[in-house]
C-alpha cells in the first residue's frame, strides 16, 4: 500500500499532520533529522534522515512508494535566523525542496509544499494569489525559489500553500512577539488593537488532510490563514484571563503612523529589518476567497 | 587579456596542509557555504572549473550537483588532500580512478580534469592520470620558493597558448606567476589573493597583462565565506594568519578582480573547453563557452 510522505514530521506542524492523517486511516512515513519520533502508531513509519544528503533522498524514494508528498521540512524564519547564512537557507529551503520535488515528480506523485506569505514582501494592499511576490530576505527568497522549482516540473500535480505565521495552542511565540514587550508581564495595545494574520497548526493540518483526500481538485497556489484576523485587544484579554499581561501599555492609533515613518527612515537601506518591523506595525491582510472556495 | 580560467579547489578548511598538524573540529564545514560565490558567478555569467576532492562528495553531493546544475565544469582534486609525492604510483593510479568514478557518479557526467593537492604533481603521476582517462591537468606552477609545490617536468609538452601545454591529446594548464626580474611572483589566487590589497593586485595584474594573454585564478571554499573556523587552541600565530588573512572581505575582492579582468577585455572560460581547430594549416586553440 502506498504511504503518505511527510517531511519535517517532528516539527510543530509535522506532528499534527501525521496525527491527523493517522486519524483518517492513512499509512504515513515521516522523515526528520531527529533520531526518533514520538509517534508510536503501527501505521507510522519513521525515517531519520538529513535530506540535504541526496543519496539518502534517492534511496528513500527508490525503496518506498508514496501516494502523496507533503513537504514541510525547512529552516523557519526566526529572528535568530539573521545569523543563518544565505547558503544555508538556499541549501535547505531551495535545493533540498527541489530534490524532493524532482523525486516525487519522477512518479508524478502529488506534492504539497508549505511555503510562506512572506514571499509577498511589503504591501499595503490586500494580498491574494495574483499578487506578485517580491520576497525580501533570505528565508522568503529561498522559499520562493523552491516554489519556482515546482512550477518548472511538467504535468506535476501540486499545491503550494503560502502559510501565514503558524501557532499552536502550546506555542504562540510568533504571535506574542507582535504585542508583548516582555512576556508574560508587559504588552502594548495600539488604539483598539491591531489585526494580524495567523494560522493555527490545527487548521493547517486540516487543510493538508483535505488536500490528501481530494488533491485532484485542490491545486495551484493558495494563501492560508485562519478564518478571521486576530485582534491584539482580544488576544490580550484572553491572556489576562490566564494571569498574563498584567501591564498593558496603551498607545494612541497615530503612533502607528509615526512608527512607520521612523522605520522608513531608520531602515532605509536595510530592507530585511524594515520588512520585519513592518510585520508588526503594518501587518499584511490576506484575501480569503480562494482558500474559502477550496474549503 | 584573452582568456581567464577561474578555478576552485573544492576542499574543506581542515584539508589545508599547514593545518593538518592540529586537531580540527570537522563539524564546521565551508563547502556548503559557497552559494554566495555561485550567485556571484551567475551575476557575471561566468562559468568556472571546480576541482572536487572525492572524499567530500558524500557529505556535499547536493552542493556538487548544484555546481554542475549551474553549468560549471567539474574536475577532480584527488581522493584525499595528501601530497602526491607522498603516494606511490600504483596507489595513486587506483585512487585517482576511484576519485573520478565517485565524482562522476555524483554529477552523472564525465570528469576530464585533474588538479593535484598543493600543486604537488610529479611527471609519473601526470602520465598516470592521462592513462586513466583524464583529458587535462592543472597543477603546473613555476614557483620553487614554496616547498610544498613540485617543479613539474613537462618535457614533451608543446606550448599551444599562454599557460596551455599539449602532449598528444592531453593538456596541461599552468598556474600563472608574474615574472619580475629573475623572480616569479604568485598572483593567481589562494593566500596571495587574500593577502594583497586590491590596488596592489591591480598593478600586478596590469603588469601581468603585458607579459601574457591568458590568466588563471584559483580559490578555495574557505576563502569564499566568513564562517568562523574552529581552530585548535594550539594553532600558531603564523598558521592562523595564513588561513585567516583577508577572508572576511575576500568575496568582495574577488568581485572587484572579476570586474578588473573584464575591463581588461578578458573572456572567462572553463578549463577543458579547448578544442583544436585547424585554420590556414596552423594549429590554434578554439574555446567554446
Amino acid at each position: 500500500m502506498k504511504r503518505v510522505l511527510v517531511t519535517g514530521s517532528n516539527g510543530l506542524l509535522g506532528k499534527q499532520v501525521v496525527d491527523a492523517l493517522l486519524r483518517e486511516n492513512f499509512e504515513v512515513t515521516g522523515i526528520a533529522t531527529g533520531d526518533t519520533s514520538e509517534c508510536r502508531d503501527p501505521r507510522f513509519n519513521y525515517i531519520s534522515a538529513d535530506l540535504t544528503n541526496w543519496l539518502k533522498v534517492d534511496a528513500i524514494f527508490k525503496e518506498n512508494e508514496f501516494s502523496h508528498v507533503i513537504h514541510l521540512a525547512g529552516i523557519a524564519h526566526v529572528l535568530k535566523g539573521m545569523n543563518i547564512s544565505w547558503s544555508r537557507y538556499y541549501r535547505v529551503n531551495t535545493m533540498m525542496s527541489r530534490k524532493i520535488f524532482e523525486c516525487a515528480s519522477a512518479e508524478k506523485t502529488p506534492i504539497f509544499f508549505a511555503s510562506t506569505v512572506d514571499v509577498y514582501g511589503f504591501t499595503d494592499d490586500i494580498i491574494n494569489e495574483s499578487t506578485k511576490p517580491k520576497p525580501i530576505g533570505d528565508y522568503a527568497r529561498s522559499k520562493y525559489l523552491a516554489e519556482q522549482s515546482i512550477l518548472e516540473l511538467p504535468d506535476q500535480p501540486y499545491l503550494i500553500a503560502r502559510f501565514a505565521p503558524i501557532y499552536s495552542e502550546e506555542d504562540r511565540h510568533d504571535m506574542r512577539r507582535r504585542y508583548y514587550l516582555r512576556f508574560p508581564e508587559l504588552c502594548y495595545l495600539i488604539g483598539d488593537g491591531m489585526d494580524y494574520e495567523f494560522l493555527s497548526s490545527k487548521n493547517a493540518a486540516a487543510l493538508i488532510v483535505k488536500w490528501v483526500k481530494s488533491w485532484e481538485t485542490i491545486s495551484g497556489i493558495v494563501n492560508v490563514c485562519d478564518e478571521k484576523r486576530h485582534n491584539t485587544k482580544a488576544l490580550i484579554q484572553a491572556d489576562r484571563e490566564n494571569g498574563w499581561a498584567n501591564m498593558v501599555l496603551w498607545m494612541p492609533r497615530w503612533i502607528k503612523g509615526l512608527a512607520r515613518v521612523s522605520v522608513d527612515m531608520a531602515f532605509y537601506k536595510k530592507p530585511l529589518l524594515k520588512f520585519s518591523a513592518y510585520k508588526i506595525i503594518c501587518p499584511m491582510q490576506i484575501d480569503r476567497s480562494r482558500l474559502n472556495s477550496l474549503l | 587579456m584573452k582568456y581567464t580560467y577561474l578555478t576552485v579547489d573544492v576542499e574543506e578548511w581542515y584539508d589545508l596542509e599547514y593545518l593538518k598538524k592540529y586537531d580540527a573540529d570537522k563539524s564546521v564545514e565551508v563547502i556548503p557555504e559557497i552559494i554566495d560565490f555561485l550567485d556571484l558567478l551567475d551575476e557575471f555569467q561566468i562559468k568556472a572549473t571546480f576541482f572536487v576532492l572525492a572524499n567530500v562528495v558524500e557529505r556535499n553531493d547536493d552542493i556538487i550537483q548544484e555546481i554542475a546544475r549551474r553549468n560549471h565544469s567539474i574536475g577532480c582534486h584527488g581522493y584525499d588532500h595528501e601530497l602526491l609525492y607522498k603516494k606511490n604510483p600504483d596507489e595513486f593510479q587506483t585512487e585517482v580512478l576511484k576519485a573520478k568514478e565517485i565524482i562522476q557518479n555524483c554529477i552523472k557526467c564525465d570528469v576530464e580534469g585533474y588538479r593535484s593537492a598543493c600543486f604537488s604533481m610529479e611527471r609519473d603521476k601526470l602520465d598516470a592520470i592521462s592513462k586513466v582517462g583524464y583529458a587535462y591537468d592543472s597543477s603546473y606552477i613555476k614557483f620553487e620558493q614554496n616547498q610544498l609545490y613540485r617543479n613539474l617536468d613537462i618535457n614533451g609538452f608543446e606550448s599551444v597558448d599562454d599557460l596551455v601545454y599539449k602532449n598528444g591529446d592531453f593538456f596541461e594548464y599552468e598556474i600563472p606567476t608574474l615574472k619580475i626580474g629573475k623572480y616569479n611572483l604568485p598572483i593567481s589566487g589562494g593566500g596571495y589573493l587574500r593577502l594583497l590589497p586590491f590596488w596592489t593586485l591591480h598593478i600586478l595584474l596590469s603588469m601581468y597583462a603585458k607579459q601574457k594573454n591568458n590568466f588563471l585564478l584559483y580559490i578555495h571554499p574557505f576563502e569564499l565565506t566568513k564562517t568562523k573556523l574552529p581552530f585548535s587552541s594550539e594553532i600558531g600565530w603564523k598558521d592562523n594568519f595564513r588561513v585567516s588573512v583577508g577572508r572576511k572581505r575576500n568575496l568582495k575582492k574577488i568581485r572587484k578582480v572579476i570586474m578588473l579582468l573584464q575591463s581588461m577585455g578578458t573572456e572567462f572560460c572553463t578549463l577543458g573547453q579547448q578544442q583544436e581547430v585547424g585554420e590556414n594549416n596552423e594549429k590554434s586553440i578554439g574555446y567554446r563557452q
